[in-house]
């Protein structure tokens, strides 16, 4: 099997059928609408300083030398295609995602290997060696016995994102990034710039979209939802929790914010309107409105349908929150209690009525301090009526103590 | 309509522009005040010691210049959200983004040289010795950017930006003659003297470093601000100029009015110092030296991480203060490597300091022609800046600006080898 580097190619000469020089390979075009891409044509600078692009079925080889099967007058002219991909141009220097690895990359080098008389596009060269072969200096170092293991990711394990105002898109649906965990995806973005990052979360469903969105930093939140379009905006909103889509709207300028609001579901937007009317650092702005609340006359069995029916947009179940008729919190079940109980049970015999709650405009650590203190998975929030507005989960109150950027850092540092 | 958005954070239009920008800001007065670091400052101030309030005049032009190239800087920055070294391994390839990155890497470790020696001096006189001030300062710079984040890190950052006002105290303290300085300012008087000239060179060198533009756009680009906030950006880049050429008027001022009009010699920020005192009082000269290690200390915070990232990103290593170690090896060695050398070098005894601080001027002339050019071709390159392109009035000042700067780094480079610098 014949291997080549792209850069043991380009700007070699390229000698046509009589043994006259045409010119210097300057790129390689491959198409892109296969696992392994195949070499459809290469261009040409002549010496002349003018662009050819050879078709694959003229050329006669790859090497130090690239033979043509034609004499120089007969060279048809290539026409570059939808699907086409220039590898010197739009993919050497560039960044692509590991899919394996989970990491952004950068391109060194790609290897080419021969196949029915043709060349697949097979690897990427992500290593140091592949670096030294393109400063000229691989043989330097194996004469110098320092030895770099080559690093290559098979081009069926690479993502490739590209963006800006003209550059040529990779068509074919590859996307396996699309499968990662949010928070793996997250970290991605935050390598990327943000125009190819926009361009991912546009690759992702709304729900990927969303639970990959909360994962990323504020400021990068904001500039992703600012550069798409609002109906993509409103659509990843609903998907996020109401507390982490009130704090993103609350960032974003009045009239933008507006405007996604308009374009989400009445049910929805109301939930995070009312979150919005909340100090973003009080209860009321951390806590999220989609909890699970039965009326206490329900019977234990009654609650359970109640939660099988209702309850799969809600953040935790572990608590069952009790109401009374004017919602006024009355009491709390655990989920525990609730599967224990006897089907007839009346909720008002066996809840607890001692319930630890917290006021609206109570300070989020006040917040935060309670749920350590407790060791609770929620805690209701009520307002002066005692009636129950919404819940915050622990892992917002962590965010409290620890805020997102620097759960993933502090203690990765010394890890 | 639902104006209840508005009530959670803004209360009038205005307001809510202010807002914006206040939260956009940042990384243009951050570089823009790091120019003013101790190689800056020594600079600034033996001009005034030792010409006078002659030097002024080249304030405005040295503004316009860097609020140009910054504003490209932002502006590259924002449109392609990538920083200036993967622009120009994108645009042209490995090995010539190798060459630039190599020489960043010696010419910043000498800059950083620069700065902790500018610790060490200010520790002096305000009778810290070297031995305890070194150590503690290449600490807090370490801890400060691997265990905070981009926000806490430029909140410290915003605020060492602030302290610079204390120049501006100490050149009011200081009773210029003011309209001398007004004069000055905008009326060149040109000699033909080489003294005089190498001083100029030196001034207009120390305006726009390498390193700025490098971590200017990795700032922005860390901040990922939209495309929609462009024009804050640019308004912080603008800010920033004008803002760190107020400081060095303040800078000049203080000396020429007191030291210079004496005509005491001096020949570094220690003697200025102790020379303010009885010409300037005790709190000119307090808030001089504090200045001093406060620029020393802010630009040492940023020059060691902007060298590691800006290599990271170009040779295509993992980097970032969010990486473990074992993750980015490279990122951490440079890193803690520039930080830990530096502090050795500047606390062993007889360093050649003087030898090494001119050729990192050097290495900064030979790189900076590199740098202006390939931000020119980038900020005119369609594909990557679309709409946002160069116009041709702001290439045409641009380009002047790029040609005189490029001019005075070969000038400056053959004055230094001739021996005058």
């Amino acid at each position: 099997m014949a291997l080549v580097s792209l850069s043991e190619i380009v700007k070699k000469p390229v000698i046509d059928v009589h043994g006259e020089k045409v010119g210097k390979l300057a790129d390689v075009i491959v198409s892109a609408d296969a696992p392994y891409p195949k070499v459809k044509a290469l261009t040409v600078r002549t010496s002349d300083k003018h662009s050819l692009t050879i078709p694959w079925t003229q050329v006669g080889g790859l090497g130090r030398q690239i033979p043509l099967k034609v004499g120089r007058d007969e060279i048809q002219q290539y026409d570059v295609q939808e699907h086409d991909v220039h590898l010197v141009e739009d993919v050497l220097d560039r960044q692509v995602i590991d899919v394996q690895g989970k990491k952004v990359r950068r391109v060194n080098d790609l290897q080419l290997s021969a196949s029915n008389g043709s060349y697949l596009l097979i690897g990427v060269d992500i290593g140091v060696r592949g670096l030294l072969r393109r400063l000229g200096l691989e043989k330097v170092a194996d004469r110098a016995r320092i030895h770099f293991e080559g690093n290559y990711i098979s081009w069926d394990a690479v993502d490739t994102i590209h963006s800006g105002p003209s550059a040529l898109q990779l068509k074919v649906p590859k996307h396996k990034i699309t499968k990662f965990h949010p928070a793996d995806i997250a970290d991605i973005l935050d390598q990327l710039s943000v125009n190819d990052g926009l361009q991912l979360i546009n690759s992702l469903d709304d729900e990927a979209a969303a639970d990959t969105l909360e994962e990323t930093s504020p400021e990068r939140q904001i500039s992703l939802i600012e550069g798409m379009e609002t109906e993509r905006a409103a659509e990843i909103l609903e998907e996020m929790s109401p507390d982490d889509a009130a704090d993103l709207l609350g960032d974003l300028p009045a009239d933008r914010a507006e405007a996604i609001l308009e374009l989400m579901e009445p049910d929805e937007s109301e939930d995070i309107k009312e979150l919005l009317e909340y100090p973003e650092d009080s209860a009321g702005g951390i806590m999220t409105n989609e909890f699970v609340a039965v009326h206490a006359d329900f019977t234990a069995q009654q609650a359970i349908e109640e939660i099988r029916t209702d309850a799969a947009d809600v953040e935790t179940i572990y608590y069952i929150y009790v109401i009374a008729k004017d919602e006024t919190l009355v009491g709390v079940i655990s989920l525990r209690n609730l599967l224990l109980a006897r089907p007839v049970d009346k909720l008002s015999s066996f809840m607890r009525t001692d319930v630890i709650t917290v006021q609206l405009t109570d300070d989020q650590r006040d917040v935060a301090k309670k749920i350590a203190k407790y060791n609770l998975l929620a805690l209701p929030v009520v307002d002066e009526e005692k009636k129950l507005k919404g819940i915050v989960t622990v892992d917002d109150a962590i965010d409290v103590v620890l805020p997102t950027a620097w759960k993933k850092r502090v203690p990765k540092a010394f890890g | 309509m639902d104006f209840r958005i508005i009530t959670r954070h803004f209360k009038s239009p205005w307001f809510i522009r202010l807002a914006l920008f206040l939260a956009i800001m940042g990384p243009g007065i951050i570089t823009s005040s790091v120019d003013n670091d101790a190689g800056g400052i020594t600079t600034y101030s033996l001009a005034g010691a030792q010409f006078g309030y002659v030097m002024l005049f080249t304030l405005i032009p040295m503004t316009v210049a860097l609020a140009v190239v910054q504003e490209m800087g932002v502006r590259m920055g924002v449109v392609s959200g990538k920083g200036l070294a993967a622009l120009i391994r994108e645009k042209t390839g490995v090995r010539l983004v190798f060459f630039i990155m190599v020489l960043l890497l010696v010419v910043n470790f000498g800059n950083t040289l620069a700065e902790f020696s500018g610790i060490a001096v200010s520790g002096s006189i305000f009778g810290v010795p070297p031995y305890a001030s070194l150590p503690v300062a290449a600490l807090f710079v370490w801890l400060l950017v691997v265990r905070g984040n981009y926000r806490s890190v430029e909140k410290v950052f915003l605020f060492g930006s602030a302290l610079y006002v204390s120049y501006i105290i100490s050149g009011y303290l200081a009773h210029p003659d003011w309209k001398i300085a007004a004069v000055n300012t905008f009326i060149p008087s040109v000699s033909p003297d080489a003294a005089y000239v190498t001083m100029i060179v030196g001034l207009v060198g120390t305006t726009i470093a390498p390193w700025m533009q490098f971590y200017l756009q990795a700032s922005v680009v860390e901040k990922a601000v939209s495309l929609k906030h462009l024009a804050y950006s640019r308004l912080d880049a603008i800010t920033g100029s004008i803002v760190t050429n107020v400081v060095a008027f303040f800078i000049i001022l203080a000396c020429a009015a007191t030291i210079f009009v004496h005509g005491i010699p001096v020949s570094n920020v220690a003697d200025i110092s102790a020379a303010l005192a009885p010409l300037a009082g005790n709190y000119a000269a307090v808030l001089f030296a504090f200045g001093f290690l406060n620029a020393s200390l802010f630009a040492a915070s940023i020059l060691p991480l902007s060298t590691a990232l800006s290599v990271c990103e170009g040779i295509g290593f993992e980097a970032g203060v969010s990486k473990t170690f074992r993750e980015a090896p490279v990122f951490y060695g440079l890193y803690t490597g520039t930080i830990v050398l530096a502090t050795v070098f500047i606390s062993l005894p007889n360093v050649p300091l003087i030898s090494i601080l001119f050729l990192s001027q050097v290495g900064n002339g030979i790189l900076l022609p590199f740098i202006l050019v390939y931000m020119l071709v980038i900020a005119n390159d369609k594909k990557i800046m679309g709409e946002y392109v160069n116009t041709r009035v702001f290439n045409y000042i641009a380009g002047a600006t790029a040609a005189i700067m490029i001019g005075l780094s070969i000038l400056s480079i053959m004055l230094i080898s001739m021996g005058f610098l």
